[in-house]
């Protein structure tokens, strides 16, 4: 199996039992055997969500909102219309709610029971938020994991809010724009925000010189 | 239940373990699963709440052991046999088959022609009903101390604990008996805010906030004097 991508300081594995790869041949073999699959709709579903849907919409969003005053009052106050303007897809982000960081709010999202994440926004949602560590601890203990686990410190007079997504509202966190960034396009902004502050477990990017 | 999924608030997971530079597949077998996924979803042998239920009601060490999309591979397998839409020995006997061409003549629920449609559009779980809401927002309410055998979208660490309303999000279905009775009860939806003292004790933060979506069925007004 191609593995092309990096790790922090950890080591731990995705290649999974060869067990589970022959069971899912085995499904897909069934399924379109039986007719209830065309694998061709497969494709085309895979191939959304791996090139076309992901966080780059999300940081649309936030540009825009930091930008626009008026556009980011309307998203606070009805995401779903907000979105609208900017034709952002609705499947798995149907019912939005995005809620805003400040100087005295940190917000930060889980989904407890399973993996509920605004996939229309941010894409598929990366393992580690599906994982146990990150949605067992974060509701106890959010300031610990934030600081120790994503370098994130959060000052003692900052309120965090964690946000459980346990129906089918999902979820944004909208990050403060970061200072010195007065003179940019909405296209330059884009560029700092990242995945992890629109979940809230990072900071858009620092201007680089 | 009170599986192993409903975790929030558990010790000894241990650390996160963010991966730089994630692909958004580490196989083809997690591509090919995510997809079948929801191909087969879209036939209608079952609602999303059932699927979720049958993926978190197994073994804890399995459902521990397995990467994500193993858990998805389970929730459809013991689906097709529970709902009759094919044989334990049909799934064992599917590892022989060669790789399959699509029927002819045959139109599948979910074809490659309506998928940036179905993505465009998505499936809101949000209803019409003539229920008037029981709760504003600034409304005092205890969370209901439950034990559902099947399917519950009331976490044990937010049961029996008090909370104000600080939003009111309309009618929506009800997840916990869609998946238990096949019935979506449509009701008011709400967040619940509580403190972190309150689910966590007294050691907590005392301004840090936790929110979490209730229905009314999970809730009562908060006894006086609490």
């Amino acid at each position: 199996m191609p593995h092309d991508h990096d790790h922090d300081d950890h080591s731990h594995s995705h290649a999974p039992p060869e067990d589970i790869v022959v069971r899912v041949k085995a499904l897909e073999n069934l399924m379109i055997k039986k007719g209830f699959v065309d694998p061709a709709a497969v494709d085309e579903i895979v191939e959304h969500y791996e090139r076309r849907i992901g966080p780059h919409i999300g940081a649309k969003v936030v540009a825009r909102a930091w930008a626009n005053p008026a556009y980011k009052a309307r998203l606070v106050s009805d995401a779903n219309a907000a979105l609208a303007e900017l034709d952002v897809s609705r499947l798995q982000g149907e019912d939005i709610v995005v809620v805003e960081n400040t100087d005295k709010i940190h917000n930060v999202l889980v989904c407890t029971l399973c993996s509920c994440y605004p996939w229309n926004l941010l894409g598929l949602p990366p393992v580690w938020y599906k994982s146990t560590p990150y949605r067992s601890r974060i509701v106890k203990e959010p300031r610990v994991v934030l600081k120790e686990d994503f370098d994130l410190p959060v000052a003692d007079d900052v309120e965090v809010r964690v946000w459980d997504a346990n129906a089918e509202l999902r979820y944004m966190v909208l990050p403060q724009r970061p200072e010195g960034t007065d003179g940019l396009s909405e296209e330059e902004l884009e560029k700092l925000v990242t995945r992890d502050s629109m979940i809230g477990t990072g900071q858009p990017a620092r201007l680089t010189k | 239940m009170d599986g192993i999924h409903d975790c929030g608030g558990m010790d000894g997971h241990g650390p996160v373990l963010p991966e730089k530079n994630e692909p958004v597949f580490h196989g083809d077998w997690e591509r090919r699963m995510f997809g079948l996924n929801w191909a087969i979803g879209m036939n209608g042998f079952w609602n999303q709440d059932e699927y979720r239920h049958a993926m978190e009601n197994r073994p804890v060490l399995d459902y521990l052991g397995d990467p994500y999309y193993a858990k998805w591979l389970y929730g459809v397998e013991t689906l097709l046999v529970g709902k009759g839409i094919a044989t334990a020995a049909e799934i064992a006997e599917a590892r022989a088959l060669p790789p399959q061409k699509k029927v002819g003549g045959v139109e599948t629920p979910l074809t490659a022609e309506i998928v940036p449609q179905i993505i465009k559009d998505g499936f809101t779980f949000r209803r019409e009903a003539d229920a008037k809401p029981a709760y504003a927002v600034g409304d005092k309410i205890l969370t209901r101390n439950i034990f559902i055998k099947g399917h519950t979208r009331l976490p044990r660490y937010a049961r029996e604990k008090i909370g104000v309303i600080t939003q009111h999000h309309g009618i929506f279905s009800f997840n916990d008996s869609a998946a238990n009775e096949q019935d979506e009860r449509p009701q008011h939806l709400y967040t619940a805010t509580f403190t972190a003292r309150e689910l966590w004790g007294p050691e907590a933060s005392a301004i840090d906030k936790l929110n979490l979506n209730v229905w009314e069925e999970h809730i009562d007004p908060a006894p006086s004097g609490r």
